[in-house]
C-alpha cells in the first residue's frame, strides 16, 4: 500500500502517474487525515508533499514514524538548503526528490527504496560520512565512560541490572534471583547512584548496548 | 586549471597497486605525488611489533604532510586495523586531504564501514577503468563521498537509530 499525501490535486495526480504499477493507493489531503490513515491503513510506503508539514517538519515527520513504525517516507519539496535536508534525513525519511521530478522517475525512486536504499543527493552524501564519524566517536566514548561505570557494580547488582536490560520487572527479578522486591528496588537504587541516572529505561538501554560489547562480556 | 593533487599510501600490503593504471594517457586533470615509496620491505617480516606498525603510520603520516595531496589512495587490497588509526590521525593531522580506499572484492562489509567511521571518503576497486577513476577524482574533489547506496543506507540506518536513542532518552523518564 503507497499513501499519496498532498493538498495540491495536481501533484496528487502526478505522482499518480509515475506509480501507475504499484497497487493499491490511497490519498491523504490534509496532515490530520494523513495520521489518521497511517494508523487504519498501515501503508508501507507514503509519498509526502513537504508543504504538508507544518514549520517543525524534523518533528512532524518522527511524529509519522512513531505512528507508524517502518514507513518508508519520500519527502517531495521545492529546492531545500542541504540543511534542512539533511534534517529530515536524520529524522528518518528514505528519499527527497524535488517538485519538478519526472512521473516516471517516481516509479525508480520507490524501486529503491523497497531495496533498503536511500534516495539521497551525492552532495549530502559526506554529510552523512562526517555524521557517521562523529556518532561513532561518541559513542565509542560513552561506551568507554558507561563500561568504566559498570565495573563499579558489584555481581549481584551486575545480575539485576541485566535482567532489567531483558525486560525483567522488580517482580521476576526477585523470583528469579529468589530475594524479596524490596531487596531489588534497594539495589536497583544503588544501581541508579553508581551508573549516575535516574530510571530503569536508561538502564535497560545502557544494559542493552553493554551486553552486546564483547568487552563487557568477557569481564563477567 | 590546476590538477588535482593524488598520492598513494601502503602498509603492510602483498599486493601492489598501481596508480597510472587507473589514468588516462595523457591525463593532466590529475597530478601524481610519487614520492610515497610503498614498504614491501616490511612485507619480508610478517611478524611485526607494534613499535613498526606504529612507525609505518608515523611515517606515511609525515609523507602525507610533506606532500598535501589533495586525495590520498590507500591500498587496502589487505584490511588491517592500522588504516583505521592512519585515517584517524589524518583527520587532525591533514584535514584538507581526503582519504579513499583501493579494495579488492574480497573486503568485507563491516571494515569499510570501520574505515568511513574512521574518517574515509569512500573507497574503489582495484581494477576500476580510467574513465570510472577519473570520475570518481571528481566527486571527492567537489566534496562528495565515494560511497554505494547500499551502504549509504546503512550507515544512514545508524545515524537515525542513534539520533532516535537521544531523542528516546531525552523523552522519557520513570522510576524504580
Amino acid at each position: 500500500m503507497i499513501l499519496l499525501a498532498s493538498a495540491s490535486e495536481a501533484i496528487l495526480f502526478r505522482w499518480k502517474q509515475g506509480i501507475m504499477d504499484f497497487s493499491p493507493l490511497d490519498f491523504a489531503y490534509n496532515f490530520a487525515s494523513l495520521t489518521e490513515k497511517l494508523i487504519k491503513l498501515q501503508p508501507e510506503i507514503l509519498l509526502l508533499d513537504y508543504e504538508l508539514l507544518n514549520l517543525n517538519s524534523e518533528r512532524s515527520i518522527l511524529e509519522l514514524i512513531n505512528l507508524r513504525a517502518g514507513i518508508k517516507i519520500v519527502v517531495f519539496s521545492p529546492e531545500l538548503p542541504n540543511e534542512i535536508e539533511w534534517k529530515l534525513f536524520k529524522a528518518g525519511i528514505k528519499g527527497c526528490c524535488q517538485n519538478n521530478i519526472q512521473p516516471e522517475q517516481i516509479k525508480r525512486v520507490i524501486n529503491v527504496i523497497l531495496q533498503g536504499e536511500l534516495w539521497i543527493r551525492r552532495t549530502l552524501t559526506n554529510q552523512i560520512l562526517d555524521e557517521l564519524v562523529k556518532v561513532t566517536h561518541e559513542k565509542n566514548r560513552v561506551d568507554k565512560a558507561v563500561n568504566e561505570l559498570l565495573d563499579n557494580l558489584t555481581r549481584r547488582e551486575y545480575q539485576i541490572a541485566t535482567l532489567v536490560g531483558r525486560g525483567e520487572s522488580n517482580k521476576r527479578i526477585a523470583q528469579q534471583l529468589a530475594i524479596t522486591e524490596r531487596t531489588v528496588k534497594a539495589h536497583l537504587t544503588e544501581i541508579f547512584r553508581k551508573l549516575r541516572i535516574s530510571d530503569r529505561v536508561k538502564l535497560a538501554l545502557i544494559m542493552k548496548d553493554a551486553m552486546r560489547s564483547p568487552e563487557q562480556t568477557l569481564q563477567r | 586549471m590546476q590538477p588535482i593533487t593524488v598520492a598513494i599510501v601502503e602498509i603492510n600490503q602483498n599486493q601492489p597497486v598501481s596508480v597510472e593504471n587507473f589514468l588516462q594517457h595523457n591525463d593532466t586533470k590529475v597530478e601524481l605525488l610519487a614520492d610515497i615509496p610503498s614498504n614491501y620491505d616490511h612485507v619480508r617480516e610478517r611478524r611485526q611489533t607494534l613499535r613498526n606498525n606504529e612507525a609505518a603510520i608515523d611515517n606515511a603520516v609525515a609523507r602525507i604532510k610533506r606532500l598535501r595531496p589533495q586525495i590520498l589512495l590507500i591500498n587496502a587490497n589487505q584490511a588491517i586495523d592500522e588504516y583505521c588509526d592512519l585515517l584517524f590521525v589524518l583527520r587532525y593531522e591533514c584535514p584538507d586531504t581526503q582519504a579513499i580506499l583501493i579494495i579488492n572484492e574480497a573486503v568485507e562489509e563491516n571494515y569499510l564501514l570501520e574505515t568511513l567511521a574512521c574518517g574515509a571518503r569512500g573507497f574503489i576497486t582495484d581494477n576500476l577503468d580510467s574513465l570510472n577513476f577519473s570520475k570518481v577524482i571528481d566527486a571527492i574533489n567537489r566534496g562528495e563521498a565515494w560511497v554505494s547506496r547500499k551502504l549509504v543506507g546503512k550507515i544512514m540506518h545508524q545515524i537515525v537509530s542513534a539520533s532516535r536513542n537521544d531523542f528516546i532518552e531525552a523523552g522519557f523518564d520513570s522510576s524504580c
